[in-house]
């Protein structure tokens, strides 16, 4: 009965694919598990680390990339970096475009272990940065866009909602300590 | 009124002429229904919809993708008054459909992705982006105008 209930709720949250459907049916997971191993399949975790690894030698490219896309569709990201040169091609940009990607890639090798990675970043978020959550989305988006760019082909349908669905889980995680 | 920069104008024209609608369409539409399934429940009527292949294979997909893309020109001949061209679009959504306005807005994020994974970085500029966001942005709002 335990495992038919357990495989009935996988099933749902695979189907709805939706973070709210997560935390309702959180407590038949453990607090590790919660945000991430259960909206993703193995093969779809595969595909994400295997993605990743690719990208981690070009991180700054595609994070700066990322970045400025976000600047211009949402100007209101950029309050964020006032203390940062964020023009085209500068070093601020390319170094803190590889800090992002490098993070993400680095989430990415173990998707299971998403809070345990990301603790150091959930405080420096939550605490000293204090970046709108709302506005992970919008990096998210940018992100998934600079993807498509360079992958064109590649980025098939079931990446995009792999990676859709990675990215999602990890803002979700980055924004646990907010409150 | 939405305010375009000439920049923002040759953009968005300069875009969709290189567009296929009838490839593009279908593409986006699809991703929807496969990213966020449950998007189906708009069309029960489609038939077989039960895999990402079913959905990919589907030819009402297609065709509405066709249709919606399409639909788009008038906004693209109309940018100055695009709420006015999406009026009855819109009351048909609401009243006929009963469409979530929200899905407007994830179906531009699909439109968007397909076109960047077509035409790549170097014609998908983050300034083109902005402008075919912001376009697409408009589009959605005007069709969720009429709603009460």
């Amino acid at each position: 009965m335990q495992h038919f209930k357990g495989h009935f709720l996988l099933l749902l949250e695979a189907r709805t694919g939706n973070s709210i459907c997560q935390v309702l049916f959180s407590q038949h997971y453990t607090e590790r598990d919660r945000t991430s191993a259960t909206m993703l399949s193995n093969k779809e975790k595969d595909l994400i680390k295997e993605i990743w690894e690719r990208l981690t030698p070009v991180a700054a490219e595609i994070g700066a990339d990322a970045l400025l896309r976000m600047f211009a569709s949402y100007p209101g990201t950029k309050t964020y970096f006032s203390h940062l040169d964020i023009s085209p091609n500068s070093s601020h940009l390319l170094s803190h475009g590889k800090k992002i990607v490098l993070a993400i890639a680095e989430g990415a090798q173990d998707i299971s272990q998403l809070t345990v990675t990301l603790a150091p970043l959930q405080t420096l978020h939550a605490y000293q940065l204090r970046v709108d959550p709302r506005n992970f989305k919008l990096l998210s988006h940018s992100m998934l866009v600079s993807l498509a760019c360079y992958l064109g082909d590649e980025f098939t349908p079931v990446a995009h909602a792999a990676m859709d669905k990675y990215l999602s889980a990890f803002a979700a995680v980055l924004a646990e300590k907010y409150r | 009124m939405v305010e375009w920069t000439d920049a923002e104008r040759s953009a968005i024209i300069g875009l969709w002429g290189k567009i296929d609608v009838g490839e593009i369409g279908p593409q986006a539409l699809s991703r929807l229904l496969i990213v966020y399934p449950w998007g189906q429940r708009y069309f029960k009527a489609f038939g077989d919809l039960s895999t990402n292949a079913a959905i990919m294979g589907n030819p009402k997909v297609a065709q509405h993708g066709r249709t919606v893309m399409g639909g788009l020109e008038n906004a693209v001949k109309n940018l100055d008054n695009i709420k006015q061209t999406y009026a009855n679009l819109s009351v048909m959504h609401s009243e006929k459909l009963h469409v979530d306005p929200d899905n407007f807005r994830v179906l531009a994020e699909c439109i968007s992705l397909c076109v960047a994974a077509k035409f790549g970085p170097s014609v998908f500029t983050a300034e083109v982006q902005e402008a075919w966001q912001k376009f697409l942005c408009v589009v959605a709002s005007a069709l969720g105008r009429q709603y009460h």
